[in-house]
């Protein structure tokens, strides 16, 4: 079945056709989440609330673009939103204070995906987020300022703060790994 | 640097950025179970809107017949503004609407018009209303909004025929509107600023609406009251209880009623003032011995000031009113007991009956109350009765009686004009309506159904 039938087959409610297109995303979906969540558990919500989207959703997609593209920014909305709710029960924390450090690029791909995945889940929410929407995803400050509300200034100074945190990090884990 | 801060982002960017994992099956489960348990909400609305369907087609004798047409409701898609292949984008720097009038000739069926017009509308027929929309309405349910440029939103609005209104405080928006949070607007914190920049993914916004004119806020309101009326009579000085109990004995309540036509006017926050005129009539019949003597009539012209509370969840709302009002002028007709008949009394020729026949045969309590024919029995003395009629005689006062009421009820928002209302009401005299100078003090409480319909300006 090509995409356009499995997406008509799932805007008709047929539920093997629903349950073919998660398999289908639900594996890079599930790693999106898993870079904006602190942990598995936050990730998995952030996966299942995204999919009851996409599915409520889909009638909406014109077959205009890549299908793909169109699921993965309903997971990062998603995300944004799970991480904005959260954030208001937690208190907000700072990065400061933090030496410059220099690692080379060839020490940090010798990490593992884990490794480096686990680096981002520690970082605090907003910094994670502005992380991951410019260094991941690709966008410019001015459109990261629109979505999380806030100046491009902000999001330009949190990224600084996040490469230099996790460059101090990287340092201490070549030390520990001696890479 | 720069370079090394290029690495630094390509590295992350390939190790993470295509990356996959596999999701603990729980989460599909979860999302099947979410899902299923919106199409049975989704259900049970609709079986709610056969059922109101029904009542109304008997209500209403058929004339609000139900087409296939007139049976779909339309929901609107979720994004307003959209990019190429539908996403969501940015609408919080630009308010979505901006006042503007509805074209009133919009034709009833606008949804199907519309549908044929706009290649690109995101419109899509379902047969009720989405729980989302439900809840968007039941959020932003109460007063009309100057309505705003974004056909579509109108069209919606058009199809849905009094589920227009939106509450004018900060931003409304029509979908996930549980996630609203009013407070928020009320703060200048970073708290109310984390909310408010929620709203970048919502996709209608209204602004805050200036204060709304006379005609937006004005309707005329008239009611039907069937009532049941209880006499609370004391004697005064030393008036035997005797009278009044053979009084209360013999009397029996055969018609009470109220008409009200008046004004109903919306203040802000739900709250309502309501004004008119009261015209109250109690129709009573006195018997003796099973014989039916006399007859009497009270009329009540009152001016209430009600002041209430109202809401609404979408077709269905709830009010609750009180308030005083004043009797400005009262009419008596007919009889009632004498405390004791004074067998040397002259009566005037003029003040007997011309027919001494209790009541005309074929006529009824309306058309007696309407035609104020109180006769007196061939067996009743003349002398045993005060004639209401004869202001000598007439122990009851003509005006300025304060009369209490409390009322809490239902109103279905027929149309946009048009409300219907189903009020329990209570009310009661505070003051005596006898003279002073009666032998005794009587006040009426009256518990009856107020059947009232709100028509706007």
């Amino acid at each position: 079945m090509d995409e356009k039938k499995l997406i008509q087959a799932c805007i008709a409610e047929d539920k093997t056709a629903q349950r073919a297109l998660y398999e289908l995303h639900s594996p890079k979906m599930y790693f999106l989440c898993l870079r904006y969540a602190k942990s598995d558990a936050e990730a998995q919500d952030i996966l299942q609330d995204g999919f009851i989207k996409v599915f409520d959703k889909l009638s909406s997609f014109q077959f205009k673009g890549s299908f793909e593209g169109w699921v993965r920014r309903i997971m990062v909305n998603t995300a944004l939103n799970y991480i904005r709710k959260k954030s208001h029960q937690e208190e907000v924390i700072g990065l400061e204070d933090y030496q410059d450090q220099v690692v080379s690029s060839k020490a940090i791909s010798k990490l593992s995906e884990q490794e480096l995945l686990k680096l981002i889940q520690q970082l605090p929410d907003g910094y994670r987020m502005v992380f991951n929407l410019y260094v991941i995803e690709g966008y410019s400050h001015k459109e990261i300022a629109k979505k999380l509300a806030i100046s491009a200034n902000t999001s330009r100074s949190q990224l600084a703060k996040s490469r230099k945190w996790m460059q101090n990090e990287l340092v201490k884990l070549k030390t520990s790994k001696h890479v | 640097m720069s370079d090394q801060i290029e690495d630094f982002d390509r590295v992350f960017r390939e190790k993470l950025g295509g990356q996959t994992a596999t999701p603990p099956e729980s989460v599909w489960e979860n999302i099947q179970e979410k899902r299923t348990y919106g199409h049975v909400v989704t259900n049970r609305v609709m079986n709610y809107w056969k059922t109101f369907g029904t009542m109304m087609l008997i209500l209403f004798g058929g004339s609000l017949g139900l087409s296939s047409d007139s049976g779909q409701q339309v929901t609107l898609k979720v994004d307003s503004r959209k990019d190429t292949n539908g996403m969501i984008v940015h609408s919080e720097h630009k308010p979505a609407f901006a006042k503007e009038v509805l074209v009133k000739n919009e034709s009833s069926n606008a949804i199907q018009k519309y549908k044929s017009t706009n290649s690109e509308n995101k419109l899509t027929d379902r047969a009720f209303p989405s729980a989302d929309l439900l809840a968007s309405v039941h959020e932003s349910g109460f007063s009309k909004p100057n309505l705003v440029t974004d056909k579509r939103l109108n069209t919606y609005i058009k199809q849905l025929d009094g589920w227009e209104s939106a509450k004018p405080s900060s931003f409304v928006r029509y979908d996930q509107m549980e996630l609203a949070n009013k407070r928020a607007f009320l703060l200048n914190s970073s708290r109310a600023k984390a909310i408010r920049s929620e709203r970048i993914v919502y996709d209608y916004a209204i602004e805050l609406y200036k204060r709304r004119p006379f005609k937006d806020r004005a309707y005329w309101y008239f009611a039907f009251t069937p009532q049941s009326i209880q006499k609370v009579m004391t004697p005064k000085f030393n008036l035997s209880t005797d009278y009044l109990e053979d009084r209360a004995k013999a009397e029996k309540t055969r018609l009470a009623y109220t008409f009200t036509a008046g004004l109903h006017y919306e203040l802000k926050n739900h709250k309502f003032f309501e004004t008119g005129i009261n015209l109250t009539q109690i129709y009573e019949e006195m018997s003796f011995e099973g014989e039916k003597r006399f007859s009497n009539q009270y009329d009540f012209v009152e001016i209430p000031f009600l002041l209430g509370y109202k809401d609404r969840n979408a077709k269905w709302g709830w009010h609750i009113k009180g308030g005083f009002g004043i009797q400005v002028f009262n009419n008596y007709k007919g009889y009632i007991l004498k405390k004791v008949a004074d067998p040397n009394e002259a009566v005037s020729p003029s003040q007997t009956p011309a027919n001494p026949q209790f009541r005309r045969k074929n006529t009824s309590a309306v058309t007696t109350i309407l035609t104020n024919n109180h006769n007196l029995s061939e067996n009743q003395d003349r002398r045993g009765v005060y004639d209401l009629s004869n202001d000598a005689e007439n122990p009851y006062s003509t005006t300025g009686i304060v009369n209490l009421h409390l009322a809490a009820g239902i109103t279905y928002h027929h149309s946009i004009k048009t409300s219907f209302l189903l009020t329990p009401h209570y009310s009661r005299s505070i003051n005596t309506i006898t003279k002073s100078d009666a032998l005794f003090n009587e006040r009426i409480n009256a518990v009856g159904i107020n059947l009232g319909t709100l028509v706007r300006f």
